[in-house]
């Protein structure tokens, strides 16, 4: 299952623009609420007065009724006759869209009202028409004495409508021109509050993007300064700037591990430099050593002999034969250290020794040698 | 324990940022004008179909406003009982000031087609006939506190005159000192007709002071017609009452709110306060104050709510079940200084 990607493993480019199209959308939808909450109560404030209208012309219509009603009945006028009948239809329309219903606001019931008077004044205008058609004078006469009178009930009905529809208008406008001041601001507090957040949204991803890589800018000056030991923190994000840190990082590892090659390398070279100066100087010991060795046997066997003759003065035969083979002993030692010898001078320097040793240990020491005399002058590393 | 704080850290250090903040500010900014605009958008639609209560009956309450204050409460107790029953009740008031006429507001009833008429007789001509027209209509008509007899009205609602004239007749009776100087008692009268019930109250006042052995022959009692019809007459006869000092009564009795705030006034204009003894009618405001000042010394009072709610409640029964009672009667009461003290 892959794991879900963060917004720290985006690109940076992809980073930059979902923040754009955030922003954007954000604005967008803002705009869009504002426009829709303003351009309503504008499309309301259009209409505020269009009652006020309605009722404006309802009045004209009546008139137009009454007036033609008393042109016919006056003149017999066929023509007013005509026009009232298309005024009467018109008013009945109009009428028609008044509120029936029976209700405690006095607008409505004004309506209720105004329609079923205006039905019964229709109705009288007719009866009156049609009795003055049929020459009933006192008909018709009662008649549109009747519908006079609804005439006058629905005029002052329809005043008193039209003030109570203008006083309503009046206030709902004020209230929808309030409305629209209160949406300039919020739209305006919106806006800001908009900026600020895209502002807010621009900067922390920018930092987000620059603080790494001013951190690694940082980092690399110092490197350059020579401090290796240096580490940037890292994240698990896969975007551009960790990449590159934790690539930074892993070339901090790189060199430190080759500094540390190579200083080991150095060590060893060192170390092998000074085991040959060493040996060298071994060697120079041992030379002056051998140098030194070389010098003090002449003065040991020179002694010796001397001893020799000090013991042969005194008589002492056996102090000067010991005395003597000890001299022959280191002469033969210094003098073939460095060369082969043959085999007889080997045999001889034996019994010297072995006549030294039998000094030292009374004679306990029993030497035996069976030689081929043809071997005598045979060379052999000396002193083995 | 520890997931819950990882949770609530989480949580903490989302709502730290400066963007979450900034959408959550937006979120509220958008929605406190989107809440905002639509209670602006409520208060701009008073008159939407959606903000008002519709009923199913429309009646007409037609009062003459010059004969009582107390038609607000009438017009309130007799609103609520509409209300409760579906049906919707329009005050229709006649003023002096008034293009139309009492009858003029009954044709007009009728010609709205309302279900029921509330009708407060005045002395008009002609309303006879339109209670007829209405009925003819199909309208029933009811009666209230001014009865028109001969008509085809389907009930009245008020006082009996008769009891009504014993009533006064007892407190005037109490009224009286008993020793034996003679006194006057003048009845204002707004309207005089026979079968009005202003003259029978007046007649059985005359009748039971008459009668009765305290007052018999000590205490006359006559009537005063004030005229009502154009304006400021009342206040002219009024004070022509009282500035003939001869014939100035001791006792007055007023049987509608404007006559008897006219005689407060004038009773103090001409400084008769504790001289001459009123009789008021209805507790309006200057009543009020005029009975605790004791310049008038009691007042009738009717209820009002009675009056409200059963003529609403005749136009029902009567469209329900085809039948009402022909009369209703209202409780009133003569209130004092005392009684109001101890509201």
């Amino acid at each position: 299952m892959s794991r879900r990607r963060r917004w720290r493993d985006y690109p940076i480019r992809r980073k930059l623009l979902y923040v754009v199209l955030f922003t954007s959308v954000l604005m967008l939808i803002s705009t869009a609420i504002m426009y829709f909450m303003i351009n309503s109560l504008i499309t309301r404030l259009d209409t505020v007065y269009a009652s006020n209208v309605n009722m404006a012309e309802l009045r004209q219509n009546l008139d137009m009724v009454q007036q033609d009603l008393y042109q016919y009945l006056e003149v017999r006028d066929y023509d007013a006759l005509s026009d009232y009948y298309v005024a009467a239809e018109n008013f009945r329309g109009l009428t028609g869209q008044l509120s029936n219903q029976i209700s405690d606001n006095r607008v409505f019931l004004l309506q209720k009202n105004i329609r079923s008077m205006s039905e019964d004044f229709l109705l009288y205008a007719d009866n009156a028409i049609t009795a003055k058609r049929g020459m009933n004078v006192e008909a018709y006469r009662q008649n549109y004495e009747k519908a006079m009178e609804l005439y006058n009930f629905i005029y002052n009905d329809l005043a008193e409508l039209n003030e109570l529809l203008f006083q309503n208008n009046a206030r709902s406008y004020e209230t929808l021109q309030q409305a629209i001041n209160y949406m300039e601001v919020a739209s305006a507090i919106l806006i800001v509050v908009i900026m600020v957040i895209g502002i807010t949204v621009v900067v922390s991803t920018t930092r987000g993007i620059v603080a790494p890589l001013t951190q690694l800018s940082e980092a690399a000056t110092r490197v350059g300064a020579g401090n290796l030991q240096q580490r940037i923190p890292e994240t698990e994000a896969q975007d551009e700037v960790s990449i590159v840190t934790r690539a930074f990082n892993a070339m901090l590892d790189s060199l430190n591990l080759y500094i540390d090659k190579v200083r080991e390398g150095a060590e060893k070279e060192q170390q092998m430099k000074e085991q040959e100066l060493l040996m060298e100087n071994h060697l120079k010991e041992a030379q002056l050593r051998f140098l030194q060795a070389q010098i003090n046997p002449h003065f040991l066997f020179n002694s010796l002999n001397a001893g020799v003759q000090l013991a042969e003065m005194e008589d002492d035969e056996k102090t000067a034969v010991f005395l003597g083979k000890m001299a022959d002993f280191f002469r033969y030692n210094v003098k073939k250290g460095t060369e082969d010898a043959r085999i007889e001078e080997e045999l001889s320097i034996v019994e010297n020794y072995i006549y030294i040793l039998n000094v030292r240990f009374a004679g306990e020491i029993i030497f035996t040698k069976e030689v081929d005399e043809g071997a005598l002058n045979f060379r052999m590393p000396s002193m083995i | 324990m520890s997931k819950k704080k990882n949770k609530s850290g989480k949580l903490y250090k989302e709502m730290r940022n400066p963007v979450f903040l900034g959408v959550v500010i937006l979120i509220l900014v958008t929605i406190s004008a989107y809440i905002a605009y639509h209670s602006i958008l409520d208060r701009v639609g008073v008159n939407r179909e959606e903000n008002i209560t519709t009923y199913s009956k429309h009646y007409a309450l037609i009062v003459d406003d010059t004969y009582a204050s107390y038609w607000k409460d009438v017009y309130k107790y007799a609103q609520e009982e509409a209300n409760a029953q579906d049906a919707y009740v329009e005050k229709l008031t006649w003023t002096p000031e008034s293009k139309q006429s009492m009858c003029d507001l009954m044709d007009k009833s009728i010609a709205c087609s309302v279900d029921g008429i509330i009708l407060v007789a005045n002395t008009e001509e002609g309303l006879e006939g339109k209670i007829n027209e209405a009925t003819a209509a199909g309208i029933p008509v009811v009666t209230l506190m001014e009865d028109v007899p001969q008509s085809q009205r389907i009930s009245y609602i008020g006082i009996n005159p008769v009891s009504l004239g014993t009533a006064y007749a007892r407190t005037l009776i109490d009224m009286v000192p008993d020793d034996e100087e003679d006194y006057n008692i003048t009845v204002l009268l707004t309207d005089d007709r026979v079968d009005a019930n202003q003259y029978q109250i007046f007649t059985q006042i005359n009748t039971d002071l008459v009668k009765h052995d305290k007052t018999k022959r000590r205490v006359s009692c006559g009537a005063t017609r004030v005229a009502t019809e154009g304006f400021f007459l009342a206040d002219e006869d009024i004070h022509d009452l009282f500035r003939n000092g001869e014939e100035m009564p001791d006792y007055i009795v007023c049987f509608s709110t404007s006559t008897t705030e006219i005689v407060c006034q004038t009773m103090v204009d001409y400084n008769l306060v504790g001289r001459v003894q009123v009789v008021g009618y209805d507790l309006s405001d200057m009543t009020r104050e005029a009975v605790n000042n004791g310049v008038v010394s009691t007042s009738l009072v009717m209820n009002t709510e009675e009056m409200g709610r059963e003529s609403v409640d005749a136009l029902l029964e009567y469209e329900s079940t085809g039948y009402t009672n022909a009369y209703y009667g209202i409780d009133l009461e003569f209130v004092t200084k005392e009684d109001l003290a101890h509201e």
